[in-house]
């Protein structure tokens, strides 16, 4: 009975998945290494997403009336420009404690800071 | 069972004058019985406990590897397919979450092994086997098992991330679960090749 | 090949404990209801009774919206038609109990709460989803034609089931009340479903049930003008966390801000504070109680907040410094940097028989 061997086409397939898997555990690692991510959660009326707050970008979101602009800067996020009336969510400002929400209602569109270590449990208001 | 050996190329299982009438039935019958293995594999580990939800051996791999290395890829196809829709059945997952994730992942692995099967070719024993062929050319069931664990590995995590949950995090469930199907992919690929090795020694 | 595998396999196994030990034992949830974001907190609940708790709520919530909403078609919108007629009718047994708890409130702030005034919030434009923007404040002479009239909830006739309106220009609206009722209910659902730590946060206004773990709930309390928190606090098991403020419905004309807090005796927003918070043992209570404070001003607050048994208030007016009850400053941490002035401004003592514990018999 013969032990399993590769073949030189196998030996290439388990190069490779060393590679992916390296690749994989450094970025997860340099992840885990910059310290607990505060994320910012977009729920909109066709889904959700997610906006690291460690990088920053200016991001375009459709709600309900159109498209919200929302901006990722220094830890923190904000409302730009919203297609509703009261721009509410735009005067409300930079939103950056873990717990914290911003918010245009008119186009459905909520931000809330999820992440570890936040001071405070809710923000009242 | 010792099928002719074209049998075992992609894309050539067409069949051969003069057999066209008994074919089909023996193709069939052979998807049935590897179906039904995958099945009861399938619904055996989902009985066993797991650390993490979604994590499995997943041993019904080596029913498509042999699928695949014995009678080509479109038996492998059927065989995963029918495994996905009766396991999800008989465990009453059908059309739910589990359901996607798993069809999603059988799908990534079928979709590699064709592409290995197709561009690269298949060693049916890898090197150890048929001294007098010299070395195997191609991927034997150790490399096509370790490529389709991590594919339907990775199937199954870019849908996860697509439809549940899209949030950065992710990254962390992914490293580890990754390399879970790296090592259950490589003995996967071990169990495969040993019972190729058994099916090509038994006396015809 | 073999202790390589297996070697791999424990290495797995360790990563994935690891990633194991990273989950949080709280659940957060939010959904849009009332006109606001809702969020639900659990801490260290199993994941099976967060999903029914989430569920329940979001379904109670939805249910309150449309029941007691002031301008759409609903339970509500029924029993306002019906008091424009003058006659007596049986109103809807979800929008009684509100009728009668808030009348009492009504009448123990002096009528600086009054949801009686319907008609006069439409009038300014605050029935609808984005009221804000730049355009003109109503005619000054439709103001007038409407306070001539006084409506008000003390004008409602109560007894048993049945109601009438001996003023057909009372309309009402819950706006200042229904989000404390319904974080009051969303707690008490909580509790019966066997949660028994909890914070339920509408839009700004919240109420905690137990603790967060070991350590009490901590909130922060947004700042009314510009960004970040104004001050921390720890909040009881229980208690309801309530800020009325400028900032939340208004709109602009010609540099002006006009909001949605209306001074039932001016018809018109009121002046003097910027934002009132109020800490209590009941959210609906509390509620009212923040925008009868807010309409009573920078120097009526302290005796209204006596009269209807508050003891924990803190108010910020226009020019951003802060006063507070002594036992609220006692508890409150500034954190806003500079750090602005606070007064703690003692409740002057109520006069024998004037107290007015409102009935909190309404709800259930």
């Amino acid at each position: 009975m013969s032990r399993p061997l590769p073949t030189p086409a196998d030996l290439v397939v388990f190069a490779l998945a060393a590679v992916l898997l390296a690749g994989l555990h450094v970025l997860a690692w340099r992840q885990a290494g910059a310290g607990p991510v505060v994320t910012a959660r977009v729920e909109t009326p066709f889904g959700t997403r997610y906006l690291p707050l460690d990088r920053p970008g200016t991001y375009r979101v459709r709600g309900a009336l159109g498209e919200s602009v929302l901006e990722v800067r220094g830890g923190a996020v904000r409302f730009v420009d919203s297609p509703c009336r009261a721009k509410v969510c735009v005067r409300a400002g930079w939103v950056r404690e873990a717990g914290a929400l911003a918010a245009c209602l008119p186009n459905g569109v909520v931000v809330t800071l999820t992440g570890p270590g936040g001071a405070y449990d809710a923000i009242n208001f | 069972m010792s099928p002719p050996s074209d049998a075992t190329l992609p894309g050539m299982s067409g069949a051969t004058p003069g057999t066209t009438l008994l074919r089909p039935e023996r193709e069939d019958l052979q998807v049935a019985a590897l179906a039904a293995l995958a099945v009861a594999l399938h619904v055996l580990e989902t009985a066993l406990p797991s650390p993490v939800p979604g994590m499995k051996p997943g041993l019904a791999n080596v029913v498509t590897v042999l699928a695949l290395v014995r009678f080509g890829w479109r038996t492998a196809a059927w065989v995963g397919a029918l495994r996905v829709l009766v396991g999800s059945l008989l465990l009453g997952t059908f059309l739910s979450p589990t359901f996607i994730l798993s069809a999603a992942g059988a799908t990534g692995a079928l979709v590699v092994l064709g592409l290995a099967a197709r561009l690269v070719g298949i060693a049916p024993r890898g090197r150890g086997a048929g001294q007098h062929d010299g070395p195997g050319r191609g991927l034997s069931p150790l490399g096509l098992s370790l490529a389709a664990a991590l594919a339907h590995m990775g199937a199954q995590l870019g849908v996860a991330w697509l439809l549940f949950v899209p949030h950065p995090a992710f990254l962390y469930l992914a490293a580890p679960l990754m390399t879970a199907a790296a090592a259950f992919g490589t003995l996967s690929g071990i169990i495969a090749w040993r019972i190729l090795e058994l099916d090509a020694t038994e006396p015809a | 090949m073999r202790p390589r595998v297996r070697a791999a396999a424990l290495l797995a196994a360790a990563l994935l404990a690891a990633g194991c030990a990273r989950e949080a034992p709280e659940h957060r949830y939010s959904f849009l209801a009332m006109g606001t974001v809702v969020e639900l907190t659990l801490h260290g609940a199993p994941a099976g009774l967060a999903e029914r708790a989430h569920r329940a709520l979001e379904a109670d919530f939805t249910y309150m919206e449309r029941t007691w909403h002031a301008w759409r078609p609903g339970a509500l919108g029924r029993v306002n038609t019906l008091l424009a007629t003058g006659h007596w009718f049986s109103a809807a047994p979800s929008v009684l109990p509100l009728i009668v708890e808030a009348r009492a409130l009504a009448e123990a702030s002096g009528g600086l709460f009054d949801p009686g005034i319907g008609k006069l919030i439409a009038l300014w434009g605050f029935h609808g989803d984005d009221p804000g923007g730049e355009r003109p404040p109503p005619d000054a002479a439709r103001i007038a034609a409407l306070l001539a009239a006084r409506p008000s909830i003390l004008d409602l006739e109560v007894r048993g089931i049945r109601v009438r309106s001996r003023n057909p220009e009372v309309q009402l609206d819950f706006g200042a009340f229904a989000k404390g009722l319904a974080v009051d209910r969303a707690v008490e659902r909580l509790r019966r479903l066997g949660v028994t730590s909890a914070l339920v946060n509408a839009g700004g206004d919240l109420r905690v049930l137990g603790r967060h773990g070991d350590r009490p709930w901590r909130i922060g309390i947004r700042a009314p003008r510009g960004n970040g928190i104004l001050a921390a606090l720890e909040v009881a098991d229980g208690e309801a966390v309530f800020t009325s403020g400028d900032y939340e419905r208004y709109f602009t004309w010609q540099g002006r801000r006009y909001h949605h807090i209306l001074d039932p005796r001016t018809g018109r927003p009121a002046r003097g504070l910027v934002s009132v918070t109020v800490v209590h043992d009941d959210g609906s209570e509390a509620d009212a109680a923040a925008t009868a404070l807010f309409v009573a001003g920078p120097r009526e607050w302290p005796a209204v907040a006596a009269r209807l048994g508050l003891t924990q208030v803190l108010v910020v007016d226009e020019a951003g410094r802060l006063q507070a009850t002594p036992a609220l400053a006692r508890r409150l941490r500034i954190v806003a940097r500079p750090a602005p002035p606070l007064e703690t401004v003692p409740l002057p003592a109520v006069p024998e028989g004037t107290a007015a514990a409102p009935a909190g018999g309404g709800a259930p």
